[in-house]
């Protein structure tokens, strides 16, 4: 009997001194945590009055001005940067153009086409990675394979159907984007598979840029007719 | 005059000899039943060889090319014996030279083929642990990175405070922050894991042994198409058949077609082979997902009505009895036949 009384006061013993070590590290581990993001927290707190301070002071302020200023203070790029981000998503700031386009080529080359690029430009990758088959860019080829059966085709496709982004949300719209995907690529597979093409790996590249190319051109020039919209709205109500 | 005779006589003797000697060398028998076996031992070792070969993952294909032409000649051989003997025997000895050369060019496939499996595990660990590295580290800077692309972008754009806007509808037309940032989750999350995938499928290879495996026989007519089959034939004339073969049993295999004669009471089932005289066999190696069409050129030596031609599937088993053997697949096919006098 004393010998199981002493064994668990034993146990005991060394259970206690393991929750202090714990506590020790989890502790320590704990308050360097909290006091880093409390410090970071009040560091946004003060960015952002900052920056309400300079838009009141000047309401239409260009954005690399605004960064710059800030920075000026003593803050980090990518911390101001991020509050911006911040602010925009809670619409408390508007982040606009600083002039309009007026032509469809102006509207190309601004931000506002980039989508179209960087879509254009992975299709653009991936069929040309078609050859490569050693490493290690054959890893590059995985990857944007990947990309071009699970990704494009769906993305493509939704910009053309719903150009306009308030017409989903971004998480049906994602969802969306890989189901339809997968189902695009699937009935290519059946249709090129009956025709004389024939189920290759290029016919199956070659039918997806081509599918992705065209979507992405309605979508674009779906786009421009909302942006153009738009634009006439604003003028004839006198803003900008 | 006798002294110039002995050493004509003695030229004639020797050439009477080397001629003599020379026809017993010549004379060929037709080959028996000891012939046949060696040489078909001979094939269903170096097909040991392959089979072990392919599960060192060695590259096969090319021994399993070579493999055949000894069965190709195995079969010619048991086809010309009656015909031509010298033949037969002759192809049999280059079969069984072909699988002593292939059995020995396996042990090399073999090897190589251990080597580059190991090196393709050490291949896939690595780039797998490449691609989760990247994966965090892009996780981390790509919030740091996109954000100073997105200043970049965005730097002659005008900052303005919420109630400033009247019309937000030109807001529409810009790829947001937050929507950036699902893309890059969705692409930093589902391309990775399809990539580790792919590339550690040689590791992962035991999930794959999750398909049914089996084999294909078929029988096509003359023309390689199912239809057309003979249903009258004179005895002893030669008719054509195709047989048809497929393989997918995620392993190299060693297949015997056994065409048997049976007629109404021949028994053949799933589990037991026919009991009757056999009147062909053919023999071929697959790889697997390959398939084979052969010719058949078959003649019947008596006559009947409600003949059936059997057509039996076996394949070279292993781990089937203590000595490795052919077994029945319990796949078979036949046709019905009437073999007249004319």
């Amino acid at each position: 009997m004393s010998l199981i009384i002493d064994r668990c006061n034993a146990m005991s013993r060394a259970n206690s001194s393991l929750n202090e070590t714990r506590n020790l590290f989890v502790g320590n581990y704990k308050t360097k945590w909290i006091e880093k993001h409390s410090r970071r927290m009040d560091q946004a707190i003060l960015i952002r009055e900052k920056i309400t301070a300079k838009l009141h002071d000047k309401p239409r302020t260009k954005l690399s001005e605004l960064v710059n200023e800030i920075s000026k203070e003593g803050f980090g790029t990518d911390m101001i940067l991020r509050e911006i981000i911040s602010l925009q998503e809670r619409q408390m700031i508007e982040i606009s153009e600083s002039r309009t386009c007026n032509t469809f080529l102006e509207y190309l080359m601004s931000p506002n086409s980039l989508w179209f690029f960087a879509a254009l430009g992975t299709t653009f990758v991936s069929v040309s990675l078609l050859f490569i088959d050693s490493a290690p860019l054959i890893y590059f080829r995985y990857f944007f394979g990947g990309v071009l059966v699970l990704f494009l085709p769906g993305y493509s496709l939704m910009e053309a159907l719903y150009p306009k982004r308030s017409q989903l949300n971004d998480l049906t719209r994602y969802a969306m984007i890989f189901v339809l995907s997968l189902a695009l690529t699937s009935l290519m597979g059946l249709v090129l598979g009956v025709s004389t093409f024939g189920l290759r790996i290029f016919s199956i590249a070659g039918s997806l840029s081509i599918f992705n190319v065209v979507c992405l051109l309605i979508a674009l020039k779906e786009k421009y007719s909302y942006y153009n919209m738009a634009r006439s709205i604003v003028n004839e109500s006198g803003n900008y | 005059m006798k002294r110039s005779a002995i050493p004509v006589i003695l030229i004639g003797v020797t050439l009477l000899l080397l001629v003599s000697s020379a026809d017993k060398r010549l004379v060929v028998h037709a080959a028996n039943a000891t012939d046949f076996s060696y040489a078909g031992s001979e094939i269903e070792n170096a097909y040991a060889a392959i089979y072990q070969a392919e599960n060192n993952h060695g590259n096969i294909s090319q021994l399993i090319k070579q493999l055949n032409n000894a069965t190709q000649l195995l079969n010619k051989a048991r086809a010309e014996n009656s015909s031509n003997p010298s033949q037969a025997t002759s192809d049999l000895i280059r079969a069984s030279a072909i699988a002593e050369q292939v059995k020995n060019e396996s042990v090399l496939v073999s090897h190589q083929g251990l080597t580059l499996y190991n090196r393709e595990i050490y291949e896939s660990i690595g780039v797998s642990t490449v691609v989760v590295a990247a994966v965090i580290l892009i996780h981390h800077w790509a919030g740091v990175v996109g954000r100073r692309l997105w200043l970049i972008i965005f730097r002659n754009h005008i900052v303005v405070p919420a109630k400033s806007i009247r019309n937000r509808s030109r807001r529409e037309n810009f790829l947001t922050w937050k929507s950036a940032k699902l893309i890059g989750n969705l692409v930093l999350i589902v391309i990775p894991v399809i990539l580790i995938l792919t590339n550690i499928q040689t590791v992962l290879s035991p999930f794959g042994t999750g398909w049914q495996a089996y084999s294909e026989l078929g029988l096509l007519g003359p023309n390689k198409s199912i239809s057309d089959y003979p249903t009258k034939v004179a005895v002893n004339q030669s008719f054509l058949l195709y047989g048809f073969l497929e393989n997918h049993e995620r392993t190299v295999q060693y297949y015997m077609v056994v065409v048997k004669l049976g007629n109404q009471s021949t028994e053949i089932s799933n589990s037991t082979y026919a009991t009757a005289p056999v009147i062909a066999e053919y023999s071929h190696i697959l790889d697997h997902n390959e398939s084979y069409v052969f010719p058949m050129s078959l003649s019947i030596n008596k006559t009947g009505t409600n003949l059936r031609i059997i057509f039996e599937l076996w394949s070279y088993n292993f781990s089937s009895s203590q000595s490795a053997s052919f077994d029945y697949t319990g796949l078979w096919d036949q046709i019905w036949i009437n073999v007249t006098d004319y």
